[in-house]
């Protein structure tokens, strides 16, 4: 099995079968950074444009980021060894009071596909754990909400993030049904994405 | 032409005198209402035409489902580090269902631990029905209506067939039910958002595409039963029309191919058997549906209820309003509840109302309504609602 295997099982979202490839390819000698770049990163990629072209749906994103991860599991450990730098390190979730967690999982999920260290909070998350996380190393602060009545966290956090004196030092992307472009300028938020998909574009954008 | 006449008249895409306004949801006042009368008195007091609900069969369908007579259900709590699960096991005959919630922010609590409800999804650690092994139990779920549910929403039928009648109002069935401080709206008429409740929404979105087969038998199942409720409401209500939900089957959760494949096909019979009965039969979905506008458009739903130009994915208006009026369809909705109503301000209220009659009321075929509710109690809620009910009021004929 060749990259270009591990590359269409992605995107068919044959999670098994990108593990099968993945291991031959680690036994074959490959380079984890070239079976990850090559074939995982470069199969979201598609996944990606395809379904911001509206080719693709939300479940075969899901299947395909699944499989992904299953691929990425198994290049983690020779990843750390080789020192392979994330893209950048994103620490997600969904507002305090909202429990929906589908949107937020998918973006961590097609992030993390894009070649970037995912810290996933959760849900219900308190705007201090946004902090923590800043103060941790996280670049990128993306927030999910559902529900008007949650999203006003997201001012919260951006507040508490101020007031921390860590505002400068991230960047922040917000999201979820309720929320619009015109809701991240009046918050002061760096980026909203409508999607995961272009949240993946726009986090590459934000980090440079 | 009184309300209903008008309701019925932009169902059918019929010549009408203005655009009818009635509220999907109005949790707003709902929630202060102690009944069905009160509710509808005081929609007619802001002037809106409201619908008048028939009943709701089965009023603890919420709870166990329409658990089957040969299964029983066992329900206790846990606790571990602090935190309280709430855990059920359902008995049938083909093996047991098992799941496990966790309490969060105070819910659930004893006596209200159902199985269909938004709420239990993101707090389920095991989901009710795993798809691939509890197939064969899923019917224990989905049993027979009992005889006292179907006297009771008799009985309920008529006291609203009453009150309709007084006011002129059409009488809506189906989903949702008539005002009653214990009545859980989450189930009723539905399809697949059973299945999202039942083994969460990541699950059936990847068998959807990995198994389809087995999503497939799965929608099957509900959708016999929910024949059955169909049925039932058109045998003993004089509901004007059936509505079936379908928040959880837009593109967002399903390929076009899935849902042309899996849910069109319910929903064509479940229309065929509306129609025969000479009603109609509406359907709710609100956002991420342009992709799969055709196929709702073939399987003979009358009106799509939940058109949301700001919360709906890939809504366009004018788009949906074309291709609906070419069918003679009807459209329920047009403006935001959520952005705009709570939200918003009196006059991107104002615009938002115009903007949809303006797109939306053209030849008739709409109903006005924020979507899916205005559920803030909230001084901005109130006065949005005033402008909202005002404008209507002042350009229902300009753009028919």
């Amino acid at each position: 099995m060749d990259l270009k295997d591990i590359y269409q099982n992605v995107i068919d979202g044959q999670a098994a079968d990108v593990e099968t490839g993945v291991k031959a390819a680690l036994d074959a000698g490959m380079g984890a950074e070239e079976i990850l770049n090559n074939a995982l990163i470069a199969a979201m990629n598609e996944i990606g444009q395809r379904f911001e072209a509206g080719d693709l749906f939300v479940p075969e994103m899901l299947i395909a980021a699944r499989a992904m991860q299953a691929g990425l599991k198994l290049l983690k450990p020779s990843l750390a060894k080789a020192d392979v730098k994330a893209a950048g390190k994103v620490a997600i979730g969904t507002v305090k009071g909202d429990l929906h967690d589908i949107g937020k999982n998918l973006v961590a999920m097609m992030l993390e596909g894009s070649g970037f260290e995912i810290v996933d909070l959760g849900v219900d998350v308190a705007p201090e754990a946004f902090v923590a996380a800043a103060r941790n190393g996280a670049n990128i602060i993306g927030m999910s909400a559902l529900l008007t009545t949650t999203m006003t966290n997201m001012e919260g956090t951006l507040a508490a993030l101020k007031a921390a004196g860590l505002r400068e030092r991230v960047k922040v992307m917000i999201g979820g049904a309720p929320v619009t472009q015109d809701y991240a300028n009046k918050i002061g938020a760096d980026a909203f994405a409508p999607d995961a998909s272009s949240a993946t574009r726009i986090a590459r954008q934000l980090v440079g | 032409m009184n309300a209903r006449e008008r309701f019925l008249a932009a169902v059918d895409n019929q010549p009408l005198d203005h655009v009818p306004c009635s509220f999907m949801l109005f949790f707003n006042l709902y929630n202060s209402c102690r009944t069905e009368e009160e509710y509808i008195t005081r929609e007619l007091e802001l002037g809106l035409e409201p619908h008048v609900h028939v009943g709701h069969l089965n009023p603890t369908m919420h709870l166990t489902g329409s658990l089957h007579p040969e299964a029983r259900c066992r329900e206790w709590t846990e606790s571990v580090e602090g935190v309280k699960y709430f855990c059920r096991r359902i008995e049938t005959p083909k093996g047991p269902l098992t799941s496990r919630v966790r309490q969060w922010e105070g819910w659930p609590v004893e006596g209200d631990f159902p199985i269909f409800k938004d709420w239990i999804v993101p707090r389920s650690q095991e989901f009710l029905v795993k798809p691939e092994e509890d197939l064969e139990k899923v019917p224990y779920l989905f049993g027979p209506f009992k005889d006292e549910d179907i006297r009771r929403l008799q009985s309920e039928a008529e006291a609203a067939r009453q009150l309709a009648e007084r006011h002129g109002l059409p009488l809506v069935g189906g989903w949702k039910g008539n005002v009653d401080a214990s009545l859980q709206v989450d189930p009723g008429v539905m399809g697949c958002d059973a299945m999202a409740w039942l083994s969460g929404y990541e699950k059936v979105m990847e068998l959807s595409i990995l198994q389809p087969d087995l999503i497939r038998e799965y929608a099957e199942i509900i959708h016999r039963w929910n024949m059955r409720q169909l049925e039932i409401y058109l045998d003993v209500t004089r509901a004007d029309l059936l509505i079936r939900r379908g928040w959880y089957e837009t593109t967002e959760f399903w390929t076009p191919r899935a849902f042309r494949a899996i849910i069109a096909p319910t929903l064509k019979r479940e229309a065929e058997l509306v129609h025969q009965a000479g009603r109609r039969y509406g359907y709710i979905i609100t956002s991420a549906f342009l992709p799969i506008l055709d196929d709702i458009l073939d399987s003979g739903v009358d009106v799509l209820i939940g058109l949301d130009p700001r919360e709906g994915k890939g809504t366009d208006l004018q788009q949906v309003k074309d291709r609906f009026a070419a069918r003679h369809k009807c459209l329920w909705g047009g403006v935001s509840g959520a952005v705009t109503v709570e939200q918003g301000t009196q006059a991107e209220t104002e615009s938002a109302v115009l903007e949809a009659l303006r797109v939306l009321g053209g030849g008739g075929g709409f109903i006005l309504s924020p979507v899916d509710n205005v559920r803030e109690n909230t001084p901005n809620a109130w006065a949005n609602t005033r402008t909202f009910i005002e404008t209507w009021k002042h350009y229902c004929q300009e753009f028919l």
